[in-house]
């Protein structure tokens, strides 16, 4: 989190993580439709000027709380393995992470390496990624040969951290895995007291002003795999 | 925690657009219209500004002539200034006590306020005399001389000004945005250059204090386990001795009655005592004791020998207790030891469980399940696991079962599904949680099942297969 007392501006850093071509734009771009019209940001898209990948996105999305604006800055990373510094770059100052991994049971093992690297990343920049705020999308849940649901059940109940199942183009579960990872956020900036001594807001105000706001569904029920443990 | 985003570079109108674009951009709308247009930087400044060489519109010129007028008029200035801009796009109307109109509206680029534009002031088309307040201010103010004084302000339509607000706003925020992907870009080429060095330097500092911070803790949990466990364990030791001791009539004989009693109070007390141990297993896992060495591990004949050591007790409960092995089953990736006590908590939470004459089976058998390496508090399960072949442990049971709802937290620290059943046959819940701990370390899972018969519950345990 960052805080600029001059401008009165609250900002937070997120980032869309994952392998190659698993839908983290599409997910920026979704997100960018579904906002309320007043408060549709701009969509930067940074060009590698190579054919294909970009180099990265910045969805800049700005809410009015009063006095103080508070600023959701959300990234992509270029999934190509070769771009690693630029991951590492754009992780820097991250303030909560939403993985999003390709269904298919094809990238089962693309998946996995990518995230072995968003670990090493942080390592590489002085964090850990237990303690960062971490929510898992399992995308494109509409293509053939997908890993099943019930696997992804048992496995979202015995691990850590939410999981959420998404077709981005269609901007199923884009909406519900930005507030989830929100919440997290938000909570674990609450506990260590910056909510309230910056913005003066519980979490569960902040959420909803921020869902209010921008329009954004409140059920996120739809999305979430293997919820029986909240 | 407050850190500087290298690609969020700070806005301003100077930064993130060309002066003379602008101007190139504007002058046209002064060109046609004859009505002031300005551009200000968000501190207030002229960024670009057309209006009449020959100074400021006569209707102006002639407000400023009188004190009153003139103060009233600088009054109303200090005050749009201050008031809050209307949300974000809006068009704000500011009228003056002469009748002119002025229309501004804020510019802005990704969210963030970089300025504004001002149009006027302007004569509201059908407007022909000057508002009767302004003459009202000063004797000396002369009502028809302020009419035609107005009346040499170009007159707009309200659609007419706000098009060219509008107009103004799109093309100056239009020049920002394309500015601000150039000076993000820019901050991300920088960044990568410079940034290596010092992610360098900072992650040596920060390993360095982590590193002291981590042998410090440990230092201080280790000492608190030791402490801990030996405060508990030695007067249970003297309790246990002398208990001992009174059932052997060493104090004296005893009066059955009377030894029936020290009985209970061996029983109970060896019970806390294997409580105690438990508890601090578990404490010494947390503390990631359990980077268990993984060589590969025959369970069927871990299973064979644990079930063993069960037999005397199961006797006495008249339990039967089945052993049944697929012989097919791979070694499981894991340490002997750990392993040896998951299979033996299982075994000993089934019979707890399994009322007299009851059944117990241990099943191990080959299976394929989704599992990963051992991660720090299983952070990326869901992505890094995958399906892979497996060895299974079933134990089962025919006691009360546990309810579909409640089998998620069977393995919780403490838990039992009914206190009344826990009371009746003693123990803390510690054993499926000590299961799970070492499970979750060796890289496998635990769940409960439904067994074949609808009776009873199974706990199942899925390790992964050693290297071939
Ligand atoms: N069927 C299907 N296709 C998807 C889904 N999400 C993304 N795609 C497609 O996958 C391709 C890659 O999507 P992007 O959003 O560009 O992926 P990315 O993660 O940003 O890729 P990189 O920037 O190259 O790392 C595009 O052709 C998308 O249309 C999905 O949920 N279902
Ligand atoms: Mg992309």
């Amino acid at each position: 989190m960052q805080v600029d007392f001059r401008s009165r501006e609250v900002t937070l850093k997120l980032v869309y993580y994952g392998p190659s071509q698993s839908g983290k734009s599409s997910n920026l771009r979704a997100l960018q439709d579904r906002v309320a019209a007043s408060h549709r940001p701009r969509l930067i898209t940074l060009d590698a000027n190579d054919d294909r990948t970009l180099f990265l996105d910045l969805l800049p999305l700005s809410i009015e709380l009063g006095e103080v604006t508070l600023r959701i800055n959300l990234y992509t990373v270029p999934g190509k393995a070769e771009l690693s510094a630029t991951r590492r770059l754009v992780l820097r100052g991250v303030d909560g992470v939403v993985f999003v991994a390709d269904s298919r049971n094809s990238a089962t093992r693309s998946n996995a390496e990518s995230f072995v690297d968003l670990k090493q990343n942080l390592r590489d920049i002085g964090r850990a990624l237990k303690d960062l705020p971490l929510v898992i999308q399992f995308n494109k849940r509409d293509a053939f040969d997908v890993r099943s649901d019930e696997e992804l059940c048992a496995l979202a109940q015995r691990g850590s951290e939410p999981v959420l199942r998404a077709v981005a183009p269609r901007g199923e579960g884009v909406c519900e895995t930005f507030t989830t990872l929100l919440e997290v956020v938000f909570a674990r900036l609450d506990a260590a007291g910056e909510l309230s001594r910056t913005l003066r807001l519980s979490p569960t105000q902040l959420l909803e002003l921020v869902s209010k706001t921008l329009a954004l569904p409140s059920a996120i029920a739809g999305a979430r795999i293997g919820d029986a443990r909240s | 925690m407050t850190h500087s985003d290298p690609m969020d570079p700070p806005v301003s109108l100077a930064a993130l657009v060309d002066r003379d674009v602008v101007r190139a951009a504007l002058e046209p709308l002064w060109t046609l219209t004859r009505v002031a247009v300005r551009v200000l930087c968000s501190d207030g400044t002229s960024f670009v500004s057309f209006d009449d060489s020959f100074g400021p519109p006569a209707i102006c010129q002639y407000v400023d002539g009188f004190e009153l007028s003139r103060s009233a008029c600088e009054e109303l200035v200090q005050l749009t200034r201050a008031r809050q801009q209307g949300a974000r796009g809006e068009l704000v109307a500011h009228r003056c006590f002469t009748g002119a109109e002025y229309r501004e509206c804020e510019l802005h680029v990704d969210g963030r306020s970089i300025g504004r534009v001002v149009v006027g002031p302007f004569r509201p088309a059908g407007m022909t005399k000057a508002e009767p307040v302004f003459a009202g201010l000063d004797r000396r103010i002369d009502g028809e001389f302020a009419d035609r004084e107005l009346l040499r302000l170009p007159e707009l339509t309200h659609e007419q000004v706000d098009a060219m607000v509008r107009g103004a706003r799109a093309t100056v925020e239009g020049l920002a945005a394309r500015g601000r992907d150039l000076a993000v870009l820019r901050a991300v080429q920088s960044a990568e250059q410079h940034g290596p060095a010092e992610e360098l330097a900072r992650k040596n500092d920060e390993l360095e204090r982590a590193n002291a911070h981590l042998r410090e803790l440990d230092r201080v949990k280790g000492n608190f386990l030791a402490t801990i466990s030996h405060e508990l364990k030695t007067p249970l030791t003297s309790i246990l001795g002398y208990a001992e001791m009174l059932s052997e009539n060493i104090g004296g004989v005893l009066p059955d009655e009377q030894r029936g009693f020290v009985a209970v109070i061996s029983d109970r007390a060896r019970q806390l005592l294997a409580m105690i141990t438990s508890i601090i297993e578990l404490a010494r896992m947390d503390q990631g004791r359990l980077r268990a060495r993984a060589t590969a591990v025959s369970v069927t004949e871990l299973a064979r020998e644990v079930a063993d050591t069960f037999v005397p007790s199961a006797r006495k409960k008249h339990i039967q207790l089945e052993v049944s092995i697929d012989e097919r089953t791979p070694d499981a990736r894991g340490d002997a030891g750990y392993l040896r006590q998951v299979l033996h908590n299982l075994v000993d939470n089934a019979m707890k469980f399994t009322p007299d004459g009851g059944t117990v089976s241990i099943a191990i058998s080959p299976t394929t399940a989704s599992l990963a390496d051992p991660t720090d508090e299983l952070v990326g399960l869901a992505v890094l696991a995958h399906p892979q072949p497996a060895v299974e442990i079933r134990v089962s049971d025919t006691g009360v079962g546990i309810p579909q709802s409640e089998r998620g937290r069977v393995f919780d620290a403490f838990y039992q599904v009914d206190t009344g059943v826990a009371r009746q046959f003693g123990g803390a819940g510690l054993g499926l949680a000590i299961v799970r701990r070492i499970v979750d370390g060796l890289g496998g899972l635990v769940r409960a099942d439904d067994t074949p018969s609808g009776t009873g519950v199974a706990m199942v345990v899925v390790l992964p297969v050693a290297a071939p």
